[in-house]
């Protein structure tokens, strides 16, 4: 009986490494900061209650 | 099966919008967002603020993007996109089946007995050319004289009535 040979799909990796990367520099210029600082206030008037 | 998926997209409905510090805190819409980025929608009543909305959250770094970059600062998007990269490459559309509030709206839409119109093909290719346009190239192209963007996305498709859909698409869109 032939064993099925398993090879691992390799694009998922080299995604989920480009991603990281991408991750890693948005934390290490401060985007996550800029991000909350963004999300601070809120308009009530568009969503519906000012 | 089904209807422990069912339970699981419910448990995410609260848990990516509840406030766990109970009781609700009357000044719960001053309070920044904390947390990471979520692809749901968020709901006011549940308001938490736990999670932003990663398109919100991108378009308002492209619209802005001219004053960061001449303040020294070079917030050009990564994180968002990286973000949202490792979660599609991690879990791909496990999360549109388990873990999306929208989907789950959708599911319960769907239930109700009417007539099913199938979508129009170019409905299937053209939420890639509406992302395109409306969160990447109008916030970066259309200007006002300041140099700031205005956030077509939130403007055009977000009204969120019972919907938060997320702070930075609700902190600064334009009525």
């Amino acid at each position: 009986m032939m064993k099925r040979k398993f090879t691992p799909r390799r694009a998922p990796f080299v995604l989920l490494a480009f991603f990281l990367i991408l991750f890693l520099a948005g934390i290490a210029l401060g985007e996550p900061t800029r991000v909350l600082e963004q999300a601070w206030s809120i308009c009530l008037s568009c969503i519906g209650i000012g | 099966m089904e209807i422990v998926r069912k339970l699981v997209q419910t448990l995410w409905v609260f848990l990516v919008n509840g406030f766990l510090g109970l009781p609700p805190d009357p000044q719960y819409l001053s309070r920044p967002a904390q947390g990471d980025l979520f692809a749901g929608p968020q709901l006011l009543f549940l308001s938490g603020g736990h999670h932003l909305l990663p398109t919100g959250s991108l378009q308002q770094l492209l619209l802005s993007i001219r004053f960061s970059l001449e303040t020294g600062n070079y917030y050009l998007g990564t994180f968002v996109v990286g973000s949202m990269g490792i979660l599609g490459a991690a879990f791909g559309r496990l999360i549109c089946g388990w873990a999306c509030p929208f989907g789950l709206f959708q599911e319960l839409l769907h239930k109700i007995p009417s007539v099913k119109l199938p979508v129009p093909k170019i409905l299937t290719w053209g939420k890639y050319g509406f992302l395109a346009l409306f969160v990447v190239i109008l916030p970066l192209v259309v200007v006002d004289e300041f140099g700031l963007g205005a956030p077509w996305f939130c403007n055009t498709s977000v009204r969120p009535g019972p919907w938060r859909p997320a702070s930075p698409c609700s902190s600064s869109s334009r009525t």
